[in-house]
């Protein structure tokens, strides 16, 4: 009985019961959509080290790591093919595939400047990396060629185009010096600055060929179904396979991952100050909504309406409003944050001082579906919403009816 | 018939052996190289023209030799360089710096590093008396008065995968050298542009080395004074003598 | 018509100060929210800055293409001439020259390739605030064989305070040469990459050691405005360009590198949260203030009874909401204040955060926010409160205004 007459005053104080459900229903909308791109920020950085640099879980020769800085070639996985075989039957994995990394000069002929080599293999890198998705000019490898992929800052730096050639010096796995004239067939963009201001890539036969290193890689990239058993699976695997290190992802970017960490603090306190807002727009708004209908109050009481019942009416209002607040609330901060996740938000239009550079980077952030956050939002409003209503129920209802009668 | 073939490899081998020009392997020549450039003991003064570009820099060392194996060479000019030393056993090397009192060992990646700013590097020092012992050597052919070799590595931990020499044949100087990548890229050449006799004996006295991938650099040594087979006082070759 | 307006006010007590706490506290949380974000992002940029290009930095036109290769050879010639130049420009606070170069350290059987920067002590605590982050021992002073070398990277060739390195490196003509340092102190910026890759030395034994006599490979400027550093270095450059043709060139933060376009990034994404943030905030006191009109209606029906006419009547409630306006905003102005200068000066203390991670990461340091105390950003709050409570009343102050009194009086 009590909430049929809660449900009619709803409606009959339309107005009112707008303005709070829509406080509700924005304040938790913009919740939502905040924890999604703060999330979706650091969730970048950490998607560009997966999808460019590590893949979910690496594998490398057990003295690699230690010397890591001089990517030494002399400490490879010497046969990769079999447990890459393995790999890839196993039911986990989405991708499989082996790279070499070594230390290279670039030259023109004049200048020289310090690189990275990445051998990929063809075939299978796109299976794990986005490489191949990454290409600005020119194309991809068609197998195993003699031609390189070369980032775009050091296109840049030494002026050079889809066609044309650079040398590659190194040395092979023996320390023999190598030089390779490769013809450019393609520029990468990948806003990874590791890659694209310092990175040529070439086709993995040709890298271990070059580098005398036989069928050895320098690692064994993976990339997983379930990104959320990723520390399951490296454990699983460092049983089975011996002789090698396993490292998931997290293991390996330490750098980034304390920024983010630290970036979580400041994160936090932001959402919180948003939580406060809310917290003071809706308690506001139904404070001041029910101050008002002292009278009314009033009236119930000299209708017979007992305190409790009194109380308990415009609690369940106020749940009621806070209900459809937080349904019509969440249901807006997922809506707009589809095409966050989706297509995130381009906040660059980013032109460098042009003149020397002209390098634009489009920086588009995703967001996040969290799907915790959500529920706690949509409790959050419900449940603002009842406790606020109690208060001026309680007053109102505790002053005798003549009193409430009389005031405006 | 066979007889007659057989007949005819003798009359040509006598003849052969008769001819003043030897007909040599390859790994004869380089072992004659070889010997022509050791000698029991030597001391130079010599001098390396470092051109950077537009820039010359001269320095000034004196070496002691013994054997093929064993060297000694102190820095004298110009002031900055004077006092550094090295001293090379074998296929090791130490380097003394004055400035810190203190010897070092040239190992690892430093070896890669080029020898006070010029187009040597420590690792070219060390491999160019190792060629027997790592490559496999051919004789491609004559030019111009010289043997032309084929080297090619046949151990796995060389720095130049290939090299060509040039070997006068009267003297049995190395006149060209040429150093390769393992993809076939020419890297350095090196080239014998004075030859000197020194009681019998020749010895190249003015050598220039190129780097082609550095433009317009190249430096050239020179020997300005060599006394050869003269007693050298025990203790040289020693890491002692580094930081007498 | 005043009178009446804070008569209104006064009379319902209750209303007002609910209406009065909503635009207050909307007001106090935008302005310490801004204070916040401004305060973590100048911090962020702030780092970077210090560490590695200064606001302008001045350098051999030969040297900025192939600065990855240090290339010494490459320097500033009598550099305090050149410093000078920059000093003579207004918007200039501070100048220093450095010198940065490569060397390969001895490390197990191989070479660490690790970089030195010659320092002039008593300036680096003005720039990197070296002299805070110094965690054993003490700075380096000038005129001393010594040196400050990263923790990290301490650990890494397994060196104590005390013990001197031999450092052997490449004169900028090529000659060999060396010096023993004696590890003076060491430091963490909290930042790995630097901790295990850096050492300073003082500049006047950089120059000995490089053979750099009155030279440095760069010349560091901090400008009071670092969103002008760009004008900055222009005019700088054009001044240099007078006296030494092309010799020098000059470079601002804003293009030294990828990391400043993710750092611009970083400002933007936060603007656009701050923008979201202003925006719950302005919708708070439209929505209070809209409601708090709303529920006014008998009272304006009564005054219309009274006599009023319709642009009184709204006349009147607009001035109520303006009062009410100021009031509350300058109190949400001033929490605010009171917050941000907390802020400010103590700062959010995360670094509990990092003791949990020990752990994985060496980070010796505490990780403190500190927000921006700026009059400018208080200055906004207040006006925004201002603006949106007066805004807020005028569509229900129209309504009302326009309705019959007897409409009015009947509304409950």
């Amino acid at each position: 009985m009590l909430i049929k007459l809660a449900f009619r005053n709803i409606f009959r104080h339309f107005t009112r019961t707008f303005l709070t459900f829509l406080a509700i229903a924005l304040g938790l909308a913009l919740l939502i959509i905040m924890d999604s791109m703060l999330t979706g920020i650091d969730q970048e950085s950490f998607d560009k080290i997966i999808n460019y640099e590590t893949g979910h879980i690496k594998i490398f020769d057990r003295g690699y790591r230690e010397d890591e800085e001089n990517l030494p070639l002399d400490r490879s996985i010497e046969k990769p093919g079999s447990i890459i075989k393995e790999l890839q039957k196993d039911q986990n994995v989405a991708g499989v595939t082996a790279r070499i990394n070594f230390r290279i000069m670039l030259s023109d002929g004049v200048d020289q400047f310090p690189a990275v080599g990445i051998a990929i293999d063809p075939k299978d890198d796109q299976t794990v990396f986005l490489m191949k998705q990454s290409i600005d000019k020119g194309a991809f490898f068609d197998g195993d060629e003699e031609a390189m992929l070369l980032g775009e800052g050091l296109a840049e730096d030494f002026g050079v185009d889809v066609g044309d050639y650079l040398t590659i010096l190194t040395r092979t796995k023996y320390d023999t010096y190598q030089a390779l004239d490769l013809r450019i067939k393609g520029i990468l963009r990948t806003e990874d600055p590791k890659i694209d201001w310092s990175a040529a890539v070439i086709p993995l036969g040709l890298g271990q060929e070059s580098l005398d290193m036989g069928t050895g890689v320098t690692e064994i990239d993976i990339k997983l179904k379930d990104p959320a058993k990723t520390k399951e699976f490296r454990d699983t695997l460092a049983k089975e396979i011996t002789g090698v290190e396993v490292a998931t992802w997290k293991d390996l970017a330490e750098d980034v991952i304390a920024i983010a960490q630290a970036k979580r603090g400041g994160s936090a306190f932001l959402l919180f100050s948003v939580f406060l807002i809310a917290l003071i727009g809706i308690s506001n708004t139904i404070l001041l909504a029910a101050f008002e209908r002292v009278r009314e109050i009033g009236m119930m009481a000299a209708m017979g309406m007992r305190r409790r019942q009194i109380i308990r009416l415009f609690v369940f209002e106020g749940a009621m409003i806070g209900m459809m607040g937080s349904i019509a609330g969440c249901l807006l901060g997922i809506l707009i944050n589809i095409p966050f996740v989706k297509y995130g938000l381009n906040w660059g239009f980013m032109m460098r001082d042009v003149g020397d550079f002209g390098y634009r980077i489009t920086g588009a952030s995703r967001g996040v579906w969290n799907p915790t956050m959500i529920i706690v939002a949509f409790v959050f409003g419900i449940v603002i919403s009842a406790l606020t209503s109690i208060y001026p129920a309680r007053v109102a209802s505790r002053m005798e009816p003549t009193e409430a009668l009389r005031k405006t | 018939m066979k007889f007659r073939l057989l007949l005819l490899v003798i009359i040509c081998c006598a003849v052969a052996g008769i001819a003043p020009a030897v007909q040599m392997s390859g790994e004869d020549i380089i072992r004659k190289v070889d010997s022509n450039l050791t000698f029991d003991s030597a001391q130079f003064e010599a001098k390396m023209l470092i051109y950077v570009g537009d820039e010359v820099r001269e320095k000034r060392m004196i070496s002691y030799a013994e054997g093929a194996d064993k060297s000694f060479s102190e820095f004298t000019y110009p002031a900055r360089d004077k006092g550094v030393k090295y001293l090379k056993l074998g296929d090791q090397m130490w380097m003394y710096l004055p400035s810190v009192e203190k010897s070092i060992k040239i190992a690892g990646h430093m070896l890669r590093q080029s020898m006070m700013g010029s187009d040597y590097s420590y690792e070219d020092a060390l491999e160019s008396r190792k060629l027997l012992d790592k490559y496999s050597i051919s004789l491609a052919g004559e030019k111009e008065g010289n043997y032309v070799l084929d080297l090619t590595a046949k151990v796995k931990d060389v720095t130049y995968y290939k090299r060509k020499v040039w070997v006068d044949k009267t003297t049995f100087i190395p006149m060209r050298g040429e150093l390769y990548a393992k993809s076939g890229k020419l890297l350095k050449v090196s080239t014998t542009e004075k030859v000197e006799e020194f009681g019998g004996r020749f010895y190249p006295t003015k050598s220039v080395l190129r780097n082609l991938l550095r433009k317009n650099s190249r430096t050239e040594f020179i020997i300005t004074s060599a006394k050869f087979n003269v007693p050298i006082p025990s203790g040289t070759f020693t890491e002692r003598n580094l930081t007498r | 018509m005043f009178k009446i307006a804070l008569r209104n006010i006064l009379r319902n007590k209750r209303r007002t100060a609910l209406t009065g706490l909503s635009i207050a506290a909307a007001v106090m949380i935008a302005v310490y929210i801004w204070s916040f974000i401004s305060g973590v992002m100048d911090n962020m940029f702030d780092n970077s800055i210090r560490l590695t290009s200064g606001h302008v930095r001045i350098l051999n036109s030969d040297y900025v293409k192939r600065e990855k290769m240090l290339p010494l050879e490459a320097n500033i010639q009598n550099f305090e001439a050149v410093e000078n130049i920059a000093k003579a420009n207004p918007n200039v606070t501070f100048t220093v020259g450095r010198i940065k170069f490569g060397v390969l350290l001895d490390y197990k059987d191989n070479n660490k390739p690790v970089l030195g920067t010659g320092i002039v002590p008593e300036s680096e605590s003005r720039i990197s605030h070296l002299d805070q982050k110094m965690v054993k021992g003490r700075m380096i002073r000038s005129g001393q064989e010594e040196m400050n070398i990263g923790v990290n990277l301490a650990r890494d060739l397994g060196l104590k305070l005390g013990d001197t390195l031999t450092v052997v490196t490449q004169t900028a003509y090529g000659s060999i040469t060396a010096m023993n340092l004696k590890i003076a102190g060491m430091f963490s910026f909290g930042v790995p990459s630097i901790d295990k890759t850096t050492f300073y030395i003082p500049l006047d034994k950089a120059q000995e050691l490089l053979d750099l006599e009155g030279a440095v490979t760069e010349i560091f400027i901090l400008v009071k405005d670092m969103n002008k550093a760009p004008e900055v270095s222009r005019e700088i450059g054009a001044s240099l360009d007078k006296l030494y043709g092309g010799e020098y060139t000059t470079r601002s933060w804003q293009d030294q590198g990828i990391l400043f376009i993710y750092m611009n990034l970083a400002k933007r994404v936060y603007g656009g949260i701050y923008f979201l943030i202003l925006f719950l905030a302005s919708f708070t006191i439209l929505n209070t203030m809209f409601m708090s009109v709303l529920e006014r209606t008998k009272e304006i029906g009564t005054m219309k009874s009274l006599g009023m006419k319709n642009r009184q009547v709204m006349g009147i409630i607009l001035l109520e909401a303006l009062l009410i306006g100021i009031i509350a905003s300058f109190v949400g102005a001033t929490w605010g204040a009171g917050i941000a200068y907390y802020l400010a000066t103590e700062g959010l203390d995360f670094s509990a955060i990092f003791d949990a991670m020990k752990g994985t990461i060496n980070l010796p340091i505490s990780y403190v926010y500190r927000a921006l105390f700026s009059w400018g950003i208080i200055f906004f709050g207040f006006c925004m409160g201002i603006f949106f409570s007066v805004l807020a009343a005028i569509p229900p102050a129209l309504r009302a205004a326009q309705m019959e009194p007897t409409e009015a009086l009947r509304e409950i």
